[in-house]
């Protein structure tokens, strides 16, 4: 079977500090339709930077291609509602948390997409969060139920490539396996359209999760990730 | 009707900082070296304006006249960044550039259009200087908190401002609820005084004219006129500094240049 075109593409992708050291260097990845990857390393590595590189939200040097084009400053938007980044530590808008599993639809670039209300009360029962939970003030939640709304906030604008940095670091072992299956639903359900990025510390969760890697070591790719 | 103050006056109402000083040491403040110094700074900077205006008020010439005014206006866009807390790209030349344009702008405006040409024509020193002054030592204040705050703002939303852009927002969506914040704060000031003005104290110019033996209707038309113009220095100041700065650390790739703000 010939092999599905790419996705996602970094091009000699280098991130330098604030003092021009460089932190990665000259990275070169190509990410497929239906491909799970893991980027492992050390910590100080260089997968969280890695991570925001690829969803361009740090300035690079190098190039990034969707869809074998070059992303630009005419369609960086596109590309960012496309290929979401999940830090480690959610961020919340301020409100409930219905207000931030909504919030992407408030911006310019996203209204109109479609907000699937059967869906997300399908992903909040599997967390078994009831409706009280969509009233909940944002800065009442624990670390791990941020990290909830974290996904499904991000899955609502129906995403083709999730970037996921520790993005379960803070949940229990249940609630990583429910996040685990969401995902792996969500991918199963469009292969020919998604991907997932997954940063994570603990080899279980690599090998559950993920099925090609790519290892950094001082910011440089180890190994062949084409 | 104008009183001339004498030195022997001037000498008297100083003895009242030391009023000042006694309470300092009775109550173990220690500012009387503060005191002593700051009094002695007004003294001295206030006489040597003095002499510096009578020699430009008796040549009201063109050039010097621009020369101070310029001189004024650099010294207060490099004060105005002066204490800021948190330093944003290119700050001073940022704030050269609104001081300079709202500042110039809102006096020249004031001095062709309100008052008139005709109006001071022999006598520019007189008004420019002034006028500048009022407006510049405002524009300050309102520059340099709106910049704190906006250093301020973008700092504590980092997370948020990327989660914005993460989810496809513009660098407007996300940046614009610190824009707005930080020229509130630099707003705040003049509102204040606006809605205060004449019931809780007389303003300076306003105490000026009267002294001078103007009518107090005279005095007060100066003094509205005064108000307006220093508040619309002061907004087209503020605007001006926050959305500069705020440029400098959003690019036109959309991304939080976040490493470009230090802190002090």
């Amino acid at each position: 079977m010939p092999s599905k075109a790419p996705l996602l593409e970094s091009r000699h992708v280098c991130r330098r500090g604030r003092n021009e050291e460089i932190l990665l260097n000259s990275v070169n990845l190509t990410v497929r339709a239906g491909e799970r990857w893991a980027i492992s390393g050390v910590s100080g590595a260089g997968k969280t930077l890695l991570l925001r590189s690829l969803a361009l939200l740090d300035p690079i040097d190098g190039e990034i291609l969707w869809n074998g084009q070059t992303v630009d400053t005419r369609n960086i938007l596109d590309y960012r509602s496309r290929v979401i980044y999940l830090a480690q530590n959610a961020a919340m808008i301020d409100g409930d948390v219905f207000d931030n599993l909504k919030f992407a639809f408030s911006l310019t670039h996203n209204n109109e997409s479609k907000w699937n209300e059967r869906q997300v009360n399908k992903w909040c029962s599997l967390f078994q969060k009831d409706e009280q939970f969509l009233k909940r003030d944002v800065h009442d939640l624990s670390g791990g139920e941020r990290q909830i709304v974290a996904l499904i906030r991000a899955l609502v604008i129906s995403p083709q490539i999730l970037l996921l940095d520790e993005a379960t670091s803070a949940l229990d072992s249940q609630s990583v396996n429910i996040y685990e299956r969401i995902i792996g639903e969500w991918l199963d359900e469009d292969l020919n359209n998604r991907a997932i990025i997954w940063v994570t510390h603990s080899p279980e969760q690599r090998q559950r999760v993920t099925e090609r890697e790519i290892r950094l070591s001082a910011g440089i790719m180890q190994g062949d990730a084409d | 009707m104008f009183h001339a103050l004498s030195n022997i006056d001037v000498a008297i109402a100083a003895c009242l900082i030391l009023i000042n000083g006694a309470i300092s040491i009775a109550l173990k403040l220690g500012l009387e070296k503060k005191l002593a110094w700051a009094s002695f700074r007004t003294i001295v900077q206030l006489t040597l304006i003095g002499f510096v205006l009578e020699w430009i008020f008796a040549l009201q010439s063109w050039p010097i006249i621009l020369g101070i005014g310029v001189m004024m206006t650099t010294i207060a866009a490099f004060s105005a960044v002066g204490r800021v807390e948190h330093q944003l790209p290119l700050m001073k030349m940022n704030s050269l550039i609104s001081v300079f344009s709202s500042s110039w702008l809102v006096t020249a405006i004031t001095l062709f259009a309100v008052i008139g040409y005709e109006g001071w024509k022999d006598y520019p020193a007189q008004y420019v200087i002034p006028f500048l002054g009022l407006v510049l030592g405002n524009t300050l204040n309102g520059i340099s908190l709106g910049m704190d705050k906006l250093g301020d703002q973008l700092k504590r939303r980092r997370g948020e401002i990327e989660l914005i852009l993460s989810l496809g927002g513009s660098r407007w969506e996300a940046g614009q609820s610190s824009v707005r914040s930080a020229i509130r704060t630099g707003m705040i000031p003049i509102l204040n005084s606006m809605m205060v003005v004449g019931l809780v104290s007389l303003p300076g110019v306003m105490t000026g004219q009267l002294l001078a033996g103007a009518s107090p209707v005279d005095a007060v038309k100066y003094q509205i006129v005064i108000m307006f113009i220093i508040a619309a220095g002061t907004a087209m100041g503020t605007i001006s500094v926050v959305l500069l700065s705020y440029h400098r650390v959003f690019n036109n790739m959309h991304q939080f240049l976040f490493d470009e703000i230090q802190s002090n």
